[in-house]
């Protein structure tokens, strides 16, 4: 009798505990394992780059966490790059200038991502958002203001990019240039550091330093503003 | 399968044409022996090439649409030859990439209705319907997929403030 006590209040807690993050005891480790096999993988197939990361996997988490794992672990973010980038768009006066540029500076950026693996927050939105639709599942950049220690935000300049991923009919937020490593301040260099707080975070979590220009990718219910976020 | 289809037909007339000048040579009223064998001959490959042609027919309807496709990939902006892009059937792993040149061969026979689809880092994805009378060589004009780039870093400590005073004394 007690033991079905028990297990009726575990099926009705099941659910709530799945709200709050539904991946929390998942083993990725074969995920990890795999994404290691292909250390600096040529860029120039896609499809096939997905393909061999996923196939052995048939859980949709497990597909996304062994492309999601790779890119953060075989692209470099370019600080000196993100310099010109943040740079030349304060130049720009009008939109039309801004779009100008973005033309210009997405041929460098490809080039760089293909030829060197190194890239900016668009490039790691871009690389996953292409790999996980090459491997069937559905994915989205998204644009918006991404809040580090010390940045200061400005109202309609904002500064980064991430990914919302839908995994078993449900959608989900990850940034992978930021899981990827951090930037050093005293060596002003890219130091690799994978952290795991920005894959599939809980949304309300994920808010906290991430506001989308579309508020629906914010994921929440209650969705708080953005004068707030700027602050 | 058309065309499949008229060449066994060109091919049978062709041949019929042969039969028919056997017949009419002047061979036949010299030799009687030969003027009786004839009609027999005659008739057996008649039915002989009715039973090529059929089988031709039926083996052509078979496989109806299967051709290669080779062709050429450039880049709707400028029109020059676009390396290294990745040709494959959809939802498939079967496939190929453009050389140098922009030129590919699809490996494998297609059939209408299925779905080539050409992609490359930076550029606008690009699916191909194969149609029933799909010509030989394609060209494909890829466009140039800009993104709107931002760029936040994750520092882990904060920006000197010295940007914000220069700032204000540009002001």
């Amino acid at each position: 009798m007690r033991l079905l006590a028990y297990t009726l209040v575990w099926i009705a807690v099941l659910p709530a505990r799945a709200q709050v993050s539904d991946f929390k005891g998942t083993d990725f480790s074969r995920a990890d394992s795999v994404a290691k096999l292909y250390p600096n993988h040529p860029l120039t197939n896609l499809p096939d780059l997905a393909g061999k990361l996923t196939h052995s996997f048939s859980r949709d988490e497990e597909k996304f966490r062994a492309l999601f794992t790779w890119v953060c672990l075989n692209i470099r973010n370019d600080y000196r790059l993100y310099l010109e980038n943040k740079h030349a768009r304060e130049q720009c006066k009008t939109e039309a200038a801004l779009n100008e540029w973005y033309k210009t500076f997405s041929k460098v950026l490809y080039r760089e991502l293909l030829q060197e693996h190194r890239t900016i927050c668009t490039g790691y939105a871009y690389l996953v958002r292409e790999l996980a639709l090459a491997s069937g599942l559905e994915c989205v950049m998204v644009d918006g203001y991404g809040r580090t220690p010390g940045t200061r935000l400005r109202k309609n300049y904002p500064n980064h990019n991430w990914n919302a991923v839908r995994l078993n009919g449900k959608w989900y937020l990850c940034d992978a240039t930021w899981a990827s490593g951090k930037i050093d301040r005293q060596l002003n260099e890219f130091v690799p550091r994978y952290d795991d707080r920005f894959f599939l975070v809980n949304p309300a979590e994920f808010a906290r330093h991430h506001y989308p220009l579309d508020t629906s990718w914010l994921l929440v219910q209650d969705k708080p503003a953005l004068s707030g976020f700027l602050k | 399968m058309e065309s499949g289809f008229r060449r066994h037909l060109v091919i049978k007339n062709q041949m019929l044409m042969k039969t028919n000048s056997i017949s009419n040579s002047p061979v036949s009223g010299r030799n009687i022996g030969q003027v009786f064998t004839l009609p027999g001959l005659r008739n057996a490959m008649v039915i002989a090439l009715l039973l090529w042609s059929v089988a031709g027919f039926a083996q052509a309807s078979g496989q109806p649409d299967e051709h290669f496709i080779k062709g050429v990939v450039l880049s709707a902006e400028e029109g020059s030859p676009l390396t290294g892009v990745n040709i494959y059937l959809k939802d498939t792993n079967i496939g190929t990439f453009s050389d140098a040149d922009g030129r590919f061969w699809f490996p494998r026979k297609l059939k209408a209705g299925e779905i080539l689809v050409f992609s490359f880092v930076g550029l606008k994805k690009q699916e191909y319907v194969v149609a029933a009378n799909t010509p030989e060589s394609l060209e494909i004009r890829m466009e140039a997929d800009p993104l709107n780039i931002l760029g936040a870093v994750w520092i882990d400590a904060p920006e000197k403030p010295r940007q914000k005073r220069r700032s204000l004394a540009g002001n």
